[in-house]
């Protein structure tokens, strides 16, 4: 430290007394992230996989395998099982096929317009699936749906005729596959965007023609895509509870999520059955998302960049229209059909009283801004959404922070950790939270705290992934400038990485929010009387057939949601919804 | 304004890499030196142990007279009054031109009205008065790397260390940055350390280069030193293209190639060395018996032409000579071309045989 005393000459005095003097931080850091983890997901799976192996206390407890052979062997408890598997499989594919061909028609071709249908692609992640299905029962119900109504007026049919009927397990896929596919479109355009078109090219020299190539060349280097966006679509219609509880209950079908809620409001203490029922959904889910992550090489979330570039669209020619009028299908089922019944809706004194002045009605939203419950769950759901959002973006930016800088011994396994959640059913984890968090000492069930610890977890490596991709684009020599400058690390903390890292944590927030805002599938497992958010209380109208309120609050959400977005624009700039997928 | 020595300075990275294996090297005021090299032989690295980023093992850096680096203390970058251009240029993309170059002033106590006057004097000095309210993502490349020159400029460091500033640029934006550079430097006279790979661009920068392989200096020197009187083998074959011919010293004027042929050279007093290098250029064509003055005086082969490539200014030969397995590269005059299989002879100065190491 002598040197350090000395004054240089043309050299600026002041400053640190020290450099090389480092405090060894590992120790604090490590403490804090492994309490995190282990209430955030260890204790929570350990408690599910132990509860899954002992009956319910007022048997004669002790180990035992009952629940395993309960949940696999009894018939009723089976069937759920096959029938989510048949859907995942059945949306995985329509998904593929509808979001693969729609992926390659704007990247590849001349199709009008490409950035509207990927924009409005992007945009259907804004309606809550759940939501979607409701408005869908106004559409399609097989009575009283405006499209069956519509058709039978037409042609002139009896009120017996019918063409879409919800309430069937096709009604089922066709709601899944609405809000699934686009995470298939999200994966293969970027896969798509990622081949340069001189690869094509070359094929197309060496005397491919455009189908030759786009088989042996094109497919070929897709692949990883394609199997890649079949696996998320497939795994978010195994894990829904939404569509499911909304449309197969009514039809007298239960799915593995439906079946575990039932477990869990059961009169009896199911707890150890629901513990078992979860297991396969738990491995199958996280199986997945490594099995995706492995195909993908290790390119957790795709990103839809505007990486364009010069490129030889296909022509269409004729069929140019045609195309687009196609793609425009999908995404007037999914985003413009459901709004539009839900607004009609929510200004409707009577469902079936159609359009009219006399039918019309403020009353819906009256209610649901003047009835306490309901009031109290609006409060609820922006505090969580806030709460969720802080919470996970100060943990991810912190980690991400410290793992990309190296500030600590083992920093490379601090995104392993916080990418831990990810593939953790919202479902399954509720079950564990559940497990954990009801019993002393830590009581947290029938608080906000339980289902804040859930959002946080299921959001984490969505908003780690966001506040690490923000780092990697501040190269070190922007802070190394800095220093050499003049600034010493503090200064170089605040003027650079600071400022160029503040639109990665503001994206991250956003896209903890507005998820959090219509968490479904944990919360429903996780609420009582006090801690209702919106989502909740919209499933149980709906179980109580009330569509107008369900309709006037599913419009508010749209709106908190929308308002969300349009904040993060304003902030951020479009780009902020690239990492959604 | 600064002179650097660096002394026996080492860097290990991991256990065992000896990225900068004890060099040392004197460096002048007002001096611009190269440190060039291939990638990996450590002449990054010392930069940046000049610049105070990396801690070395041993050894020490001296400014002025005083320490600023050793293995157990090392003045941290902000306080060495240096200043760096790196390769990324490494400009604010949140902060206006402006706003980049002026941000090293407020460290050294100048702000407001004189603050601005030296950032647009800078700013005109590299011709982009013009731009200094633009963001950086408004300005292409090689207006980026003047914004870089001008911010490390306007703060009159003692050091100015530039960390191949070229290398993103493309090739007629690279040859104008280099004569920029140089010129920046007549004016401002600077200390300077110039990391390059790219041997024309030392060669016009430069005051003096030092070559580095492996961690390691080959060798030091003027431009035209480094390349008329390479003193190693690498040296001879990095910088520019050369013949390196294998063999002994058998008199202080007689080198012996060990596949036979004998070249006369230059006494040079007690150096030694495996290989002669020959510049292609330096080797004169003729036609086959011309009369070529006396043998005393120069090198006269007679050879084969296998390879004669035509560049517009010159000819590229390979020449096959009696005494030697690999042929002779040739540069030649077009304006009397020889095409393959003419029989030539060539003569070459004993001044142009330069004795080398094989290190």
């Amino acid at each position: 430290m002598t040197q350090d005393a000395q004054q240089l000459p043309g050299t600026i005095s002041g400053g640190e007394p020290s450099a090389t003097r480092k405090f060894d931080y590992t120790v604090i850091v490590w403490v804090v992230l492994l309490i995190l983890l282990i209430i955030l997901v260890a204790n929570p799976i350990f408690q599910l996989f132990k509860e899954s192996f002992f009956v319910s206390e007022d048997e004669a407890g002790g180990f035992t395998f009952k629940n395993y052979i309960d949940a696999f062997e009894t018939d009723e408890y089976y069937k759920p099982m096959y029938i989510t598997m048949m859907l995942a499989i059945s949306v995985g594919f329509i998904s593929l096929v509808v979001g693969a061909v729609m992926a390659w028609v704007v990247s590849r071709t001349d199709v009008p317009f490409p950035n509207l249908i990927r924009n409005g692609i992007l945009a259907s992640f804004v309606t809550p699936p759940f939501l979607g299905a409701i408005a869908w029962i106004f559409l399609a119900g097989r009575n009283e749906g405006w499209l069956n109504k519509w058709i039978r007026g037409l042609f002139g049919l009896s009120e017996e005729f019918y063409l879409f009927d919800i309430f069937t397990m096709k009604g089922v896929i066709f709601a899944m596959s609405l809000y699934t596919f686009p995470l298939v479109f999200i994966v293969v355009l970027a896969g798509l965007n990622n081949i340069s078109s001189d690869v094509e090219d070359a094929a197309n020299v060496a005397g491919g023609g455009t189908f030759h190539t786009m088989f042996s060349i094109t497919l070929p280097l897709v692949a990883p895509s394609l199997f890649a966006g079949f696996i998320l679509a497939a795994l978010e219609a195994m894990i829904l509870f939404g569509i499911p509880a909304v449309l197969a209950i009514p039809a007298g079908q239960h799915t593995m999520t439906t079946q575990l809620r039932a477990f869990m409001v059961s009169e009896d203490d199911l707890l150890g059955l629901a513990s078992a029922y979860a297991m396969p959904m738990l491995i199958l889910a996280v199986g997945m998302v490594w099995t995706r992550g492995i195909v993908l090489g290790r390119r957790g979330y795709a990103t839809v960049g505007g990486k364009g570039g010069q490129r030889r669209p296909q022509k269409l020619g004729v069929w140019r229209i045609p195309i687009f009028v196609l793609c425009l299908i999908p995404l007037v089922c999914a985003i413009v059909l459901p709004a539009m019944a839900l607004l009609t809706t929510s200004f409707m004194k009577n469902l079936g009283g159609g359009l009219v002045w006399s039918n019309l009605t403020l009353w819906n939203y009256h209610f649901i801004l003047t009835n306490d419950a309901v009031r109290e769950s609006i409060y609820n759901t922006i505090m969580l959404a806030i709460m969720a959002a802080t919470g996970a973006t100060i943990v991810a930016a912190i980690s991400a922070f410290i793992a990309q800088r190296k500030l600590i011994r083992g920093h490379e396994y601090i995104g392993f950790m916080a990418t831990a959640p990810i593939g953790i059913p919202g479902i399954v984890l509720a079950v564990g939270l559940f497990a954990a968090y009801t019993k002393q000492p830590f009581v947290l069930y029938g608080t906000l705290w339980i289902m804040f610890l859930a959002y946080l977890t299921k959001y984490l490596p969505l908003a780690y992934q966001t506040s690490n991709a923000g780092l990697t684009s501040i190269h070190p020599e922007l802070e190394e400038s800095c220093r050499i400058m003049g600034a010493n690390r503090l200064q170089v903390f605040k003027d650079v990485t600071v400022p160029l890292f503040k639109t990665a944590v503001i994206a991250s927030w956003i896209l903890v929010f507005m998820p959090s805002l219509r968490e479904l599938s944990a919360s429903v497992l996780l609420w009582t009387t006090n801690t209702k958010v919106i989502s909740v209380v919209i499933v149980d109208f709906y179980e109580e057939t009330l569509l107008g309120p369900i309709s006037a609050l599913g419009v508010l959400l749209l709106l908190i949601t929308l308002v969300a977005i349009a904040v993060g624009f304003r902030l951020v700039g479009r780009d902020f919804m690239r990492s959604a997928g | 304004m600064a002179v650097l020595d660096l002394k026996g300075l080492l860097k290990i990275f991991g256990t065992d890499v000896r990225a900068v294996d004890e060099i040392d090297l004197h460096i002048e005021h007002g001096e611009l030196i190269s440190l060039l090299g291939p990638s990996g032989c450590g002449k990054t690295t010392t930069l940046r142990l000049v610049a105070g980023f990396i801690d070395p093992n041993a050894g020490e850096i001296v400014m002025d007279g005083d320490v600023v680096s050793n293995a157990s203390s090392v003045i941290p970058p902000e306080r060495r009054n240096m200043s760096m251009i790196f390769q990324s240029y490494a400009i604010w993309p949140h902060k206006t031109v402006a706003q980049n170059v002026g941000y090293g002033l407020k460290f050294r106590g100048i702000t407001g009205a004189e603050a601005d006057k030296r950032v647009k004097s800078l700013l005109s000095v590299v011709q982009m008065d013009h731009l200094g309210a633009r963001y950086p993502s408004e300005l292409s490349g090689g207006q980026q790397q003047r914004v870089a020159l001008a911010r490390a400029l306007v703060v009159e460091p003692a050091v100015l260390l530039l960390d191949e500033p070229l290398s993103n640029l493309d090739a007629n934006l690279r040859e104008e940055m280099r004569f920029e550079i140089r010129r920046l430097h007549d004016e401002f006279n600077i200390t300077s350390i110039y990391v390059t790979h790219d041997q024309a661009e030392a060669m016009v920068t430069s005051d003096r280069i030092c070559v580095m392989n492996s961690g390691k200096i080959e060798q030091v020197g003027k431009p035209s030193d480094i390349y008329d009187i390479p003193a190693t083998k690498f040296v001879a074959e990095f910088v520019g293209v050369t013949n390196s011919i294998p063999g002994k010293i058998s008199d202080p004027e007689l080198f012996e190639a060990n596949d036979g042929a004998k070249f006369m050279m230059n006494a040079d007093g007690g150096k030694t060395g495996e290989l002669v290098s020959i510049r292609p250029h330096r080797i004169q064509v003729h036609a086959e018996n011309a009369d070529v003055g006396g043998v005393d005086a120069q090198n006269v082969l007679d050879g084969e032409v296998t390879r004669g490539y035509y560049f517009g200014s010159t000819v590229d030969y390979l020449v096959k000579v009696p005494g030697l397995n690999e042929p002779l590269r040739v540069i030649g005059d077009p304006h009397q071309f020889f095409g393959v299989g003419s029989k030539v002879r060539l003569t070459i100065e004993k001044a142009a045989v330069i004795l080398v190491s094989d290190s």
